[in-house]
């Protein structure tokens, strides 16, 4: 038999298995930006577990959830609510997200500046529209022909 | 020797090869009996998967050559991202492609000696990330797995050596169904 005979023969053989990795490709770089997200938390949970020398079991009985769901969002593969990363994080003792909080102290010491500043400004508006007023009282329309001009 | 978590449970007996792109004849794959996937679906899966990356990374650590755990496993991520796009793409694009993207398998990583320069790649990292196959003809390749590669040789480790079982395993497949040795060569994908 020929070579092309052979690959013909052989390609009858071959069932089909299409779409599922294409698909699971496409899901992959599609949310890409959670599911790295999802991953370094993994990542983290793991690494504090083995230096705690903790297991999962305990973790998830820390958190109140079931050890399946624990073993899935060590996978890297979930979507997590921020309920759960809040649970991770008290159950781990560690930061897995931070956010920048506004700071009253620094907000409230801002806020006095700008009011002076402004408070500064408007005086300045002031004098001008006081100005104004001097130089309307100075220039006063003595007939009709002035106002027609 | 340390176990990988990557072991090959492969059997020879009802060994099936799959089409895994729809109308692509060039790019096909082995399909693995006992997760119910092909091999190609299942090496992607397992590089995504952080749990068995973290307990496979910790097994081989001194392999690692000091990089930490979360390093390698970021990277691990990354890399399978772009060979899983690369070989997406390049099979989509036209079967004549495919062979900028296989390269022969080299004697030394079947562990056998050569007189062939190392080469050298600067300063770049080599991607540790392995897919392999079988080409039969010009066009049409057949994946048998993959593997993370931390050895110079695939018999170093029990993950790769069980990659090397595997390609025999699917050669002696394709004996049996009438191609001859020269009809066949071993092939690696690299980043």
């Amino acid at each position: 038999m020929k070579k092309k005979e052979k690959i013909e023969e052989f390609l009858k053989t071959v069932e089909n298995d299409t779409g599922s990795w294409v698909e699971e490709a496409r899901y992959r770089r599609e949310n890409r930006a959670w599911l790295r997200k999802s991953q370094r938390i993994a990542v983290r949970i793991l690494s504090v577990l083995n230096e705690k020398g903790m297991q999962q079991k305990e973790l998830a009985e820390a958190m109140d959830v079931s050890p399946q769901q624990v073993s899935k969002i060590v996978k890297g593969k979930q979507n997590l609510k921020l309920e759960t990363i809040s649970k991770l994080e008290a159950a781990l003792g560690i930061k897995l997200f931070e956010i920048p909080v506004p700071n009253f102290e620094t907000e409230v010491k801002r806020k006095d500046v700008q009011t002076t500043l402004s408070e500064k400004k408007s005086k300045v508006v002031k004098s001008k529209v006081n100005l104004n007023d001097i130089n309307m009282q100075l220039w006063k329309p003595s007939s009709t022909d002035d106002l027609a001009a | 020797m340390p176990q990988g978590t990557f072991q090959s449970t492969y059997k020879l007996i009802d060994m099936k090869i799959v089409r895994i792109i729809e109308d692509t004849d060039s790019l096909l794959s082995v399909f693995n009996e006992d997760e119910k996937v092909s091999e190609l679906r299942s090496v992607f899966y397992k590089w995504n998967d952080v749990q068995r990356l973290y307990e496979f990374f910790k097994e081989n650590k001194k392999d690692l050559k000091g990089l930490s755990i979360d390093t390698v496993i970021e990277r691990t991520i990354e890399d399978a991202e772009q060979l899983e796009q690369l070989i997406k793409e390049t099979a989509r694009s036209g079967s004549d492609n495919l062979q900028t993207i296989f390269k022969a398998l080299s004697p030394s990583a079947y562990g056998l000696k050569t007189y062939q320069k190392e080469k050298a790649y600067g300063t770049v990292r080599k991607s540790w990330l392995r897919i392999y196959a079988i080409r039969i003809h010009e066009n049409l390749y057949v994946i048998t797995g993959g593997a993370i590669k931390l050895t110079r040789t695939m018999q170093e480790r029990s993950h790769t050596n069980d990659e090397l079982v595997r390609i025999n395993a699917v050669r002696n497949h394709l004996k049996s169904l009438g191609f001859n040795e020269d009809d066949v060569k071993d092939l690696e994908i690299e980043l």
